[in-house]
């Protein structure tokens, strides 16, 4: 049961837990970003926790708070059937969490795609660069105050209509 | 006869950079593959995807509840039914509420179907770009079989919109067990044609055997799951380890690999269409007449008649269509086991009339991660292969 | 001080005297169908009953007196299946209307249907609903949808109780209830829209905007009518680049909650006669070549040039053409171009018809001639805000205008400014009062960024001029602007128009 994970934790990090729920049957813990990746680390290894099974990581915007990025990762241990999702949240100010990606090789994309994103820099990552759009692109499209309509066009869009082809010439 | 030297035979090359895509003949979907290579072998890569980015996560906070469903088939657009039974169960488990009996059944029995597609055209586009041809012919023409049935049931093709919060958009057409019954023979004999004619064939064993091996530990660092992840001995499948709908009640075998290499994911994908059809047998077995939408006065759709005949039913369409519905505020994370493995939906609401924060999971996208590990230090050649059992699809993958 | 209960808790009465006054104040729901705080209570649309302890039957929430010890609950079981039975009677004969009604969107049958009810019919075919008449005209902006009625007389009682005639009655019992524009009368006069607005279905429906837009499209901004001196508040509604209507926001020391017909129409300012690009000599230009043209037009105009300030535009606006044309054109003469004056009325609409008459001359700084008298002027040059006037003949004419006129027709080189429903800004209006507002309609994202004030057009001549001098911040220069023309403090409560 999740609910023995959920206990690991608050054991092995009790200063680092902030809270924790079991909304839907999902469990959850809310913890402070600097020690995420020892967290990471033995929910990894451990025997009873056994979370060998990468599952996601992805970043929610909340722009009305004060730590405006959460950081959501969603673990998983094929061996004991057990699921748990950890938050984590970070100001706009410098969003700097420290990066899963030595544990679970996995990660590294889904990182990558949280920085395209929201703009969340993962420390200790070995390539954070964009992933689903490109490098010269400007701004991170998912934060709440970046405009659906807007448009960065790689190449300008054209003004007048293509000038129409020149007709083939007849046949003699 | 000269003697030479073993060195002297050795020719040396300067490392040398080649584009594998975007646009590639043997690259179904946009992807991009960098690969720096020394003679034949691969010797680093980087796999770029994105190409078919569409700002899905973008859309659908703009969108109300219902309005995502549509976006919802272009993910993976080789099962377009499973991508949307998966985001309608998150919301449902958001809501609490549980669908009827007839509309469960009815969601395994078309799952399964596209499921079935799905592995077709994944097994089809594999061995037609190692130059398979005729199997190719014959498992695409399959699949269209699905696809005529699947149109006369939704009233689409590909993009079926077919799933609704609550239930189903409406009842199966009559006739639809007979229907379902008649496909089994077809593909059934389309698949052993295929095999017949690839499974010991000299060419596809070279190019698919101890090519793109993987590991059980890579394999799950890296996220994969499905038929990707099953190839390498991993039993694991959503609807074995958590199972939804009436998976639970149904009998069927998780089919595993052992070596974890190309032609264990063709073998596998095989294996389970055979299962997924087992199911299908079973389903409809359970099917009984009833109801396939509950009335969720704040979210289904009235039912037409309604919505033009009395102001009642027009004035609930309106707000629903307007307002985007009610769901209660909350978090919630729903697996569900697609074609290419576990697609997780991680739905956020804050109690609005449309989801604050949609995430999908994308399975092919955690499979596609380990793309350059599998790659490096094997020959060019063999990206061909590997990458067409991997099944990407850039609109699940890109988003 | 009386103490109720409702729903089991306390609450202080604090003067209120009804039991809806208690709710509305302390965030409690009772739906309503025919309340409106600003008219006199009819209690006929029987939607805000509630259960009071005592009494026999359910009490009109909006009509019962609070009095000490009351208890009170608006959530009961009862209440629940009376607000669903109220419903079902009221939409028994409602037709099918929602796809073709402008209400739909902001309609309150829609949202106290779908929060109170949610049931169904149980009329037996929608071909037993009683027929009416779907296009009566009340006069020459509103029609009247008798079918979607629920009669709940706002219009009626707006009409004879801020108005003072009148004006609408009703007529037959029962489901045939309807109605009607009172015996010799019709309802033609300043603020007959307003009897569309009060309406909380659709069966009160403007003219200019039957069928015009969905409203759940339109982008809905706080403003202010720019209509005339009196300075409403108002929504401004707009969906790409069109105003399709003003409604009145509430303020309590101008407008209450009205507005009037010229007022809600307004949105004509933006859209007719619009300045869309900049010209120069009657040829279309692109934004830079037209600052470019500018700056040669004016070269050698120091010392000779006059300048046009506008009462149309913000104090803003006016701020910055004033250092303009002082600082760089060395401009003496300063005049002040207004529309003409209209009718004014005991409610709300003034003579003077601009929005900003005060602040631009305030933003002058000193006497402003006005723009009749520019045609005679000896000048080689004129700078000017706004379509109004005829320039000099023989004078070289740049003119900054959101909207065609003479001016504009006579200018050589033309640029476009802001509309009121784009621009920034102040105005003051006939009472000396402050209206700061944003603008309603942002420029299009992907648009090249049209110029956003006036200050930024101004600067950019300057730019291309090659003078030093800018604009700069003007948020002074208008904080001095609004502390000269100041009410004091115990003359706003008793202004005319406070209470209409």
């Amino acid at each position: 049961m999740s609910k023995k994970v959920v206990r690991g934790i608050r054991k092995g990090f009790k200063d680092e837990v902030l809270s924790d729920h079991a909304e839907h049957g999902d469990f959850t813990v809310v913890v402070k970003p600097g020690k995420l990746a020892d967290i990471v680390r033995y929910l990894h290894d451990d025997e009873e926790m056994c979370f060998e099974h990468f599952c996601d990581l992805t970043a929610v915007d909340w722009p009305d708070r004060e730590e405006r990025f959460e950081v959501v990762i969603h673990l998983h241990s094929i061996r004991h059937g057990h699921r748990i999702r950890i938050k984590t949240s970070v100001g706009a100010d410098d969003p700097t969490v420290p990066s899963i990606s030595g544990i679970y090789g996995g990660a590294n994309w889904f990182e990558r795609e949280a920085f395209d994103m929201y703009g969340v820099r993962f420390e200790g990552h070995p390539d954070l660069r964009r992933i689903l759009l490109w490098e010269e692109f400007e701004g991170h499209p998912l934060r709440k105050d970046y405009p659906k309509q807007k448009r960065q066009c790689p190449i300008p869009l054209r003004e007048q209509p293509p000038a129409q082809p020149e007709p083939f010439p007849e046949r003699p | 006869m000269e003697k030479y030297e073993e060195k002297e035979l050795y020719l040396s090359a300067e490392p040398m950079k080649v584009n594998l895509g975007p646009s590639h003949p043997a690259m179904h979907g946009t992807v991009r593959i960098v690969v720096g290579l020394e003679g034949e072998v691969i010797k680093h890569s980087d796999v770029q995807v994105g190409f078919l980015h569409r700002g899905f996560e973008k859309e659908c906070e703009a969108s109300t509840w219902n309005q995502v469903i549509p976006y919802t088939d272009r993910l993976n657009y080789a099962s377009p039914l499973l991508n949307e039974i998966g985001y309608v169960l998150a919301v449902e488990k958001l809501l609490g509420v549980d669908v009827t009996r007839r509309a469960k059944v009815l969601r395994v029995i078309l799952g399964e179907l596209s499921r079935i597609m799905d592995h077709l055209v994944c097994n089809a586009a594999m061995c037609m770009e190692l130059g398979a041809f005729t199997p190719f012919l014959y498992l695409v023409k399959t699949r269209d079989y699905i696809y005529l049935l699947l149109e006369k049931i939704t009233g689409q093709r590909v993009m079926h919109s077919y799933m609704r919060i609550g239930g189903l958009k409406y009842d199966v057409t009559e006739g639809f067990e007979e229907e379902v019954r008649a496909l089994f023979p077809k593909v059934m004999q389309c698949v052993v044609d295929v095999e017949a004619l690839l499974v010991k064939n000299r060419i596809f064993i070279d190019r698919t055997v101890n090519v793109g091996c993987v590991t059980a530990e890579q394999a799950l660092g890296h996220g994969w799951t499905g038929p990707c992840l099953r190839s390498t001995g991993v039993d694991y499948d959503v609807r074995k380890a958590e199972p939804y709908l009436v998976y639970g009640d149904l009998s069927f075998d998780v089919p595993v690999g052992t070596n974890g290499d190309n032609y264990d994911r063709f073998q596998c994908r095989f294996a389970e269409l055979r299962q997924s059809i087992r199911i299908v047998e079973q389903a409809l077995a359970m099917l009984e007449p009833g109801p396939v939408m509950l009335d969720l006065p704040d979210m289904g759709l009235p039912p037409k008649d309604e919505v033009y005949t009395s102001i009642e039913g027009t004035i609930r369409h309106f707000m629903i269509v307007m307002k985007g519905g009610v769901v209660p505020a909350g978090e919630v994370y729903m697996a569900t086991e697609t074609a290419n493995g576990e697609l997780g939906y991680y739905i956020v609401s804050t109690g609005g009339g449309g989801p604050h924060k949609c995430r999908v999971r994308p399975p092919c996208f955690a499979n596609m991660s380990a793309m350059s590990q599998m790659i490096d230090g094997g020959f060019l050649a063999d990206v061909i292969p590997t990458f067409g059992s991997i099944n990407m699809i850039g609109g699940e993958c890109d988003r | 001080m009386a103490k109720i209960k409702i729903n089991g808790k306390d609450y202080e009465t604090d003067g209120a005297r009804t039991i809806l006054d208690v709710t509305r104040k302390n965030g409690i729901e009772v739906p309503t169908f025919c309340y409106n705080p600003e008219l006199s209570i009819a209690a006929n649309c029987r939607m805000c009953l509630v259960e009071v302890k005592g009494a026999p039957k359910l009490m009109p929430a909006c009509q019962t007196d609070v009095r000490d010890g009351m208890e009170v609950l608006t959530a009961s079981p009862k209440v629940k299946e009376w607000q669903a039975q109220n419903l079902e009677f009221i939409l028994l004969h409602h037709p099918v209307d929602c796809p073709i009604c402008d209400q739909a969107g902001e309609c309150q049958l829609q949202e106290h249907y779908q929060k109170y009810d949610r049931g169904k019919t149980r009329l037996w075919s929608h071909e037993d609903k009683l027929p009416k008449s779907k296009r009566k005209v009340l006069g020459p902006h509103v029609i009247h949808d008798a079918e979607r009625c629920i009669l709940c007389t706002q219009c009626v009682r707006f009409c004879h109780e801020i108005w003072g005639e009148h004006l609408l009655d009703s007529q037959y019992r029962g489901d045939h209830r309807e109605i009607i524009v009172a015996h010799g009368q019709a309802l033609d006069f300043p603020y007959s829209l307003m009897v569309v607005d009060v309406c909380p279905v659709g069966a009160m429906t403007s003219r200019d905007f039957r069928f015009a837009k969905r409203v759940w499209m339109l982008h809905k901004a706080e403003g202010f009518c720019a209509g005339c001196a009196t300075g409403c508040a108002a929504y401004i509604d707009s969906d790409e680049d069109h105003v399709y209507r003003l409604r009145p926001r509430r303020d309590d020391a101008v407008n209450r909650v009205w507005l009037c017909d010229d007022g809600v129409l307004s949105g004509r300012l933006h859209n007719e006669d619009r300045v869309t690009g900049a010209t120069a000599a009657g040829k279309a230009l692109d934004e830079r070549a037209a600052l470019r043209e500018a700056a040669r037009l004016l070269e050698g105009a120091r010392g000779q040039s006059v300048a046009v300030l506008s009462a149309e535009y913000t104090t803003e606006d006016n701020l910055a053409m004033a250092r303009f044309a002082t600082e760089v054109l060395g401009a003496t003469d300063l005049y002040l171009a207004a529309r003409p004056d209209g009718e004014a009325d005991r409610l709300l609409r003034s003579a003077d018809k601009n929005p900003n008459r005060a602040g631009a001359t305030a933003a002058a700084g000193k006497a402003v001639k006005p723009v009749s008298e520019l045609a005679g002027a000896e000048a080689g040059f004129v700078v000017a805000l706004g379509g109004i006037g005829t320039p000099p003949a023989g004078a070289k004419v740049l003119v900054l205008s959101a909207r065609k006129g003479d001016m504009t027709a006579a200018a050589d080189v033309l640029l476009p400014a802001p509309t009121f429903a784009q621009c920034a800004g102040t105005y003051f209006n006939a009472k000396g009062m402050a209206r700061s507002f944003g603008p309603a309609i942002a420029p299009k994202i992907h648009e090249k960024p049209l110029p956003t004030s006036v200050a930024g057009v101004l600067d950019g001549i300057c730019a291309a001029m090659g003078v030093a001098h800018r604009t700069g911040d003007l948020a002074p220069a208008v904080a001095k602007i609004a502390a000269s023309l100041a009410v004091p403090a115990d003359d706003a409560s008793t202004k005319e128009g406070a209470k209409p």
